[in-house]
């Protein structure tokens, strides 16, 4: 055996020198394959030592072989190469500086075409997350795998293999352990890959005590990656209405991927079956596809250089993710913009047609059917107008379209439309010193999506703004600051002063990227400039003028704007403003009503021409108070004269006002007493502090003059005094008003006076009551129209009264009065025996006959109506003043059948034919009710409501009732109501007096003055219309004639049926009064006869 | 026969609005110019590196002080100055802003000879540096920045009373 290998070796001498320069390594390639093992026997292994090379050869191809031959000895210097041939294998030890050299495939081919007991299938690869190979180890022979032990040895080097040294391994190898615990096979494992170096790696084994090593085997990792299969497998449309599927790659690979995509019936590996190559993460389908439940799967490797196709990714069903799919199922877009969406929606198994399909916005609102294009029959289209930010609702912040059949049914899947609003304003603004433009622009935080950004994007123009700002690719980022008021701030220093900044904010998010609208600044046309420097204030001597003046700013041309604001230097300061124009001289001449005040003054400016903003206000500058002129007049004085009997001498003690500052500007260093006595003598006298002054008044005469003088000289208008021995005293006019001010005096001056009005003589501070002086002629001319009016009223009573007297023929009353002579029927009124209030008998026989009945059967309140009555008639009867009237007005059998008493029953058919009054009860088959409770709180007498219509109206406290005749009786002053109710109805002359009015009717030669005024409402029914009232029962019938065809009230009625009425109820006009009397029927006669 | 005429002064009164037009950027550009040079004026004077007095010698790589005549020669004689200014500018924020406002100053010049019909200024790659003044920046900085600053000045006020009358090419 060993003779036959030492043989070999001479044989193949040549060809081993020739391996001495090159080791020979098979390359790992990205598939399984297969390389020998030999056996190795130590006795053919001798030491390392340089420059021999230690070879084996003899690892015949037959079986069985192996097991005789010698193991080879190796250690971790010594590496093996392995030569092959078409009948052997030849491993030798080379020396550490050998090169390395990859076996050509067909090399490989051949070895691996060899059957050999040692045959190991292996195949290597990188793991998908790029961090671990894996080399699988298969036995070809699986009896050799019992007690079998595996190493996988490796070492690296940064150089490529045809680089490699085997010297360079030296002392880097490392082991890493197999685990052969499968059944078939092992695997070795190396971590902390680095992609790109070359790593070399052999096999040793133990099998049992037979140690096997591998030839030398190289590979760079990323060479036979196996990527991670595709993820998220999914359906999307296209904006033509294409179906796609698309995928994500795996992980962020080092290289592009290329895929197949299998489209696969669902129902087993016999179906049918279609396989795709896509260089992109997405593959068009074809529609239809979507119809049956084809099933889909993607994997990938490596586009242009060598590695592992993935596993195929996990199945997805077209069918069930193609229920709804929307183009694009996001949209971020601006306010304002159109934007579009597509949609094909499958309701379960059925493609709905696109003209059946509705869309809906945020399930709340159907967007109309005119924004709707039909694509095909298959896709629906709707476009939204003029968009609106989107605003937050709850932590959703987008709308949601949603793509639903007409039948109302919409599937969950939306599509979501986001608007941001990027109308951001930027404002910019360049310092005084032109070296910094800082710009601002504010973002409304609430309408940010998340996780977008916003940042201010730039690029100059050369000199000036384009005349349409567009944004450019070029432009750069500027960073800015967010300041406290969610606002940002970007400063530019150094700037480019006439260059035009085109800025733009830009809105960045996943979905995209929107851009506000471009806005160009010249920073030259937005300068603040410093303010005003210098500036001084001064009030000028003798004109008065308030004179500002200042410094320009530096860095400013001469066409600047200025305002001055200037105030009266207090604590509480009201500016006022003035605007000075381009000023070459840089002063301002300002004319102001105060001239002894303190002035603070501050000026500011801009460009001329309205660029720029104003600077800010400059530092202030204050007036002197000083002199201006001599003061305008001197002080009023006046003079106290003490007497001194013993002495007989006169003392003057003149004092005087202080001068205020607006007379003597602006103040007053001394005054001076100019005196001039009656023997031409002057002199003067100076008063420095204080405003009296006394002197001894000896001569006959003393003229006194008293000026003011400051600093620029003395008052030239004074007054002057003149004292003589014949002189009165002076006094106060009593009927006039004086004003009497009292100033305090203080050391700095005068202060503010006090003012008090008084008069000379007591009671005339009323006439302050300004208001007198406007009442008084009110009053008086109502007062006069008043009478005007109660003039014109009685004249018209009066041809009214005497119109509607009754015949005197048959009135008893009347007889013998000539009622064409007022004054001969004035014992009418006089001679009444009582004092009784006035009550007017409103009694119409006409109307008591037609529409008044007496009921049979009273209520319990009625009752006590009728009590009142009765004691009424009662005393109707017992006074006997009541005369009847032949023409009867009343019916008597009202009162028999409706009346109780048979005494007022008896009377009344003793007077057959006069009848007074009808008693009316609130009987309801009477069809005329009383007004209760309503009316007696407006009207305490005679009120009746005839019907229905009427009552109806009442009850519920309403005044408009329509047609129906209101008469109203008010109650005289002060008078007991039994009694005036029983007067009034009995009365036998019909009129009665009331007792505050009897001063008034004393007079008999004013027959129209007699009445009590009567108003009557004017109804519809314009007859037979009866009220009375609930608490007297007196019936108040009349007739409604032609002069009553007017709605008609008392005039004279309390105050509180005043108000009621005028509150209540609309009337047209009114009636003075309405005849008491008249002459009946003769209808109604008879039938009264009848009744008797 | 009366369209040739009508049509003729239409185009006319068209014409006026449009030379009105150019006759307000001219003077824009004009006093924007002038503005410009006051500003840089006004810069250099508040750096006050050192008094104009003085005579420095050893300088003669800065360019002279006289305002040249032409916008041409303006534009050469300023971009000397900035070349200057640009090797000294580095850091010092008050040059810089001077060396933007230069390049400022440089763009209405070529914009006024634009309005004016003259040849464009800028001719690549301008003219060459003057020799020893990369030494000289390297040497004195400060020297050459007050002198350069100085006669920069001089220069700039002569080119802003040049602009008030007759503008050459």
């Amino acid at each position: 055996m060993c003779w036959q290998i030492i043989l070999t070796m001479f044989v193949l001498l040549d060809f081993l020198q020739m391996a001495v320069a090159h080791c020979m390594v098979h390359q790992i390639a990205p598939r399984n394959f297969t390389l020998p093992c030999m056996l190795l026997n130590e006795t053919f292994l001798s030491p390392f030592s340089a420059g021999v090379v230690e070879s084996w050869s003899g690892l015949r191809r037959d079986h069985g072989a192996s097991e005789t031959k010698p193991p080879l000895l190796m250690n971790e210097e010594s590496f093996l190469c392995c030569l092959w041939s078409d009948s052997d294998i030849d491993c030798s030890l080379y020396r550490a500086s050998m090169q390395a050299r990859k076996f050509i495939p067909s090399e490989i081919s051949i070895s691996a075409s060899q059957e050999i007991d040692s045959n190991w299938n292996i195949e290597c690869w990188i793991q998908g997350k790029l961090d671990l190979l894996v080399c699988s180890l298969r036995f070809l022979k699986l009896y050799l795998r019992a007690d079998v032990k595996v190493n996988l040895s490796y070492a690296v080097s940064e150089l490529s293999l045809g680089d490699v040294s085997t010297s360079s391994l030296k002392g880097t190898v490392m082991v890493a352990q197999c685990d052969c615990s499968g059944y078939d096979k092992c695997e070795c494992c190396v971590p902390s890959l680095r992609l790109n170096y070359t790593y070399i790696m052999w096999l040793k084994m133990m099998i049992g005590v037979t140690p096997l090593w591998s030839p030398l085997m190289s590979v760079k990792p990323i060479d036979i990656v196996k990527p991670e299969p595709p993820l998220n497998l999914h359906l999307e449309m296209t904006e033509k209405g294409q179906v796609k599927i698309c995928w994500s790659d795996p992980m962020l690979m080092p290289y592009p991927l290329q895929y197949e995509v299998k489209i696969s019936a669902n129902s087993g590996q016999n179906g049918w079956q279609m396989v795709q190559v896509a260089l992109e993460t997405s593959l068009a389908i074809d529609n239809k596809l979507l119809d049956s439940s084809y099933l889909v799967q993607v994997r990938c490797k490596n586009h242009h250089g060598p590695g592992f196709w993935s596993d195929w990714s996990t199945p997805y069903n077209l069918n069930l993710g193609a229920e709804v799919l929307y183009f694009p199922p996001k949209i971020l877009t601006s306010v304002g913009s159109n934007v579009s969406f597509h949609c094909i929606y499958k309701n379960k198994t059925k493609i709905v047609v696109s003209k059946k399909i509705v869309w809906w916005l945020n399930l709340a609102e159907e967007i109309p059917e005119s924004q709707y294009t039909l694509v095909n029959d298959r896709v629906s289209k709707v476009t939204l107008f003029n968009l609106k930010a989107t605003k937050p609702r709850g932590s959703f912040f987008y709308n949601a379209l949603y793509c639903c059949h007409q039948n109302r049914e919409c599937h969950h899947r939306y599509a979501e439309l986001y608007v941001v609003d990027v109308n951001i304003n930027i404002t910019c603004e360049t310092d005084g010193y032109l070296t910094k433009m800082t710009c601002r622009w504010s973002a409304n935080p609430n309408t940010l999506l998340l996780g977008s950004s916003l940042q201010l994007r730039y690029y100059r123009s050369r000199i000036y703004c384009s005349d349409f700002p567009s944004t450019s690719p070029k432009s750069e980022v500027k960073e800015c600051h967010l300041q406290k008021n969610h606002s940002y701030e970007c400063t530019f220093q150094p700037i480019f002063l006439l260059s035009g900044y085109t800025m733009w904010i830009e809105f960045k998010h996943l979905l995209g990227t929107l851009e506000s609208s471009p806005t160009c600044v010249v920073p030259a046309d937005v300068v603040k400039p410093h303010p005003p420097a210098n500036v001084k204030a001064e009030i000028t001597r003798n004109i008065g003028l308030l004179n500002v003046s200042w410094t320009n700013p530096i860095f400013t041309n001469n066409d600047l704007k200025f305002q001055i604001r200037y105030a009266v230097n207090r604590e509480e300061i009201t500016w006022e403003l003035y605007e000075v124009s381009n000023a070459p001289t840089r002063s301002a001449v300002i004319r102001v009503q105060k001239l002894c005040v303190e002035y603070v003054v501050q000026v500011r400016c801009r460009e001329l021409g309205g660029s720029g903003y104003w600077s800010n206000w400059s530092r202030s500058a204050y007036t002197l108070v000083k002199d201006i002129k001599a003061p305008l007049q001197g002080p009023e004085f006046w003079r106290i004269i003490i007497e001194d009997p013993a002495r007989r001498q006169k003392n003057v003690t003149l004092l005087w006002k202080p001068l205020m500052k607006n007379h003597s500007l602006c103040s007053v260093s001394r005054y001076v007493i100019k005196h001039q006595t009656s023997g031409n003598t002057t002199w003067s006298e100076y008063v420095d502090n204080g405003t009296t002054c006394s002197f001894p008044w000896t001569e006959h005469t003393h003229t006194i003059t008293v000026l003011a003088m400051n600093s620029i000289g003395v008052s030239a208008i004074n007054f002057n005094l003149t004292l003589s021995q014949q002189m009165s005293t002076d006094h106060f006019i009593l009927i006039e008003k004086y004003q009497f001010s009292l100033y305090p005096v203080f050391a700095g001056g005068v202060g503010k006076s006090r003012a008090t009005d008084q008069f000379t003589k007591g009671g005339y501070e009323n006439e302050n009551n300004a208001s007198l002086y406007v009442v008084l002629p009110i009053v008086i001319s109502t007062s006069v129209l008043l009478l005007g009016a109660l003039l014109v009223s009685h004249q018209r009573m009066k041809k009214l009264f005497w119109e509607d007297v009754p015949n005197p023929k048959n009135c008893s009353w009347a007889q013998g009065v000539n009622f064409q002579k007022p004054e001969t029927f004035e014992h009418l009124f006089i001679k009444h025996p009582e004092a009784m209030s006035f009550e007017p008998l409103l009694l119409e026989p006409e109307i008591v006959l037609e529409d008044i009945s007496v009921t049979k059967v009273l209520k319990k309140e009625d009752r006590q109506d009728f009590s009142v009555i009765d004691s009424m008639f009662t005393k109707i009867q017992d006074s006997e003043h009541d005369s009847a009237c032949s023409s009867s007005h009343f019916n008597s059998s009202s009162f028999s059948e409706s009346s109780r008493d048979d005494q007022i029953g008896g009377e009344i058919t003793r007077q057959s034919d006069i009848k007074y009054a009808t008693i009316i009860s609130n009987s309801r088959s009477s069809g005329l009710y009383e007004q209760k409770m309503t009316l007696r709180s407006c009207f305490d007498r005679c009120f009746l409501a005839e019907d229905s219509l009427v009552t109806g109206a009442f009850s519920s406290s309403s005044w408009e009732v329509g047609n129906g005749a209101f008469l109203l009786l008010p109650d005289p002053p002060g008078r007991q109501p039994n009694k005036t109710l029983s007067l009034s109805l009995i009365s036998s002359e019909g009129f009665s007096e009331p007792s505050d009015q009897d001063d008034a009717f004393t007079d008999g030669d004013s027959p129209e003055r007699s009445l009590y005024y009567l108003g009557i409402t004017s109804l519809e029914k314009r007859e037979n219309d009866v009220f009375l009232t609930e608490s007297s029962g007196v019936m108040c019938p009349f007739h409604t004639t032609d002069v009553l065809k007017d709605v008609g009230f008392l005039q004279h009625t309390p105050p509180n049926l005043n108000v009621c009425i005028q509150s209540s109820l609309k009337y047209k006009a009114i009636v003075p009064y309405v005849p008491q009397f008249q002459m009946t029927a003769a209808k109604v006669q008879e039938t009264t006869e009848k009744n008797s | 026969m009366r369209w040739p005429g009508v049509s003729l002064w239409g185009l006319l009164w068209l014409w006026v609005p449009l030379a009105g037009g150019r006759s307000v950027r001219l003077e824009k550009v004009r006093a924007d110019t002038r503005n410009l040079t006051r500003t840089l004026s006004t810069r250099i004077q508040q750096l006050q590196l050192f008094p104009l007095s003085l005579k420095i010698s050893g300088l003669e790589a800065i360019p002279g002080e006289g305002a040249p005549e032409g916008l041409g020669a303006m534009d050469h004689r300023l971009q000397l100055f900035q070349r200057l200014l640009g090797g000294l500018a580095a850091g010092n924020l008050p040059l810089a802003q001077i060396a933007n406002d230069m390049e400022n100053l440089r763009s209405l010049l070529a914009a006024l000879a634009t309005h004016l019909g003259c040849p464009p200024l800028r001719t690549p790659p301008g003219p060459p540096a003057p020799p020893g003044l990369s030494d000289l920046l390297v040497e004195a900085p400060h020297t050459a920045a007050g002198l350069a600053l100085a006669r920069l000045r001089v220069c700039l006020d002569g080119i802003a009373a040049r602009l008030d009358g007759l503008l050459a090419c």
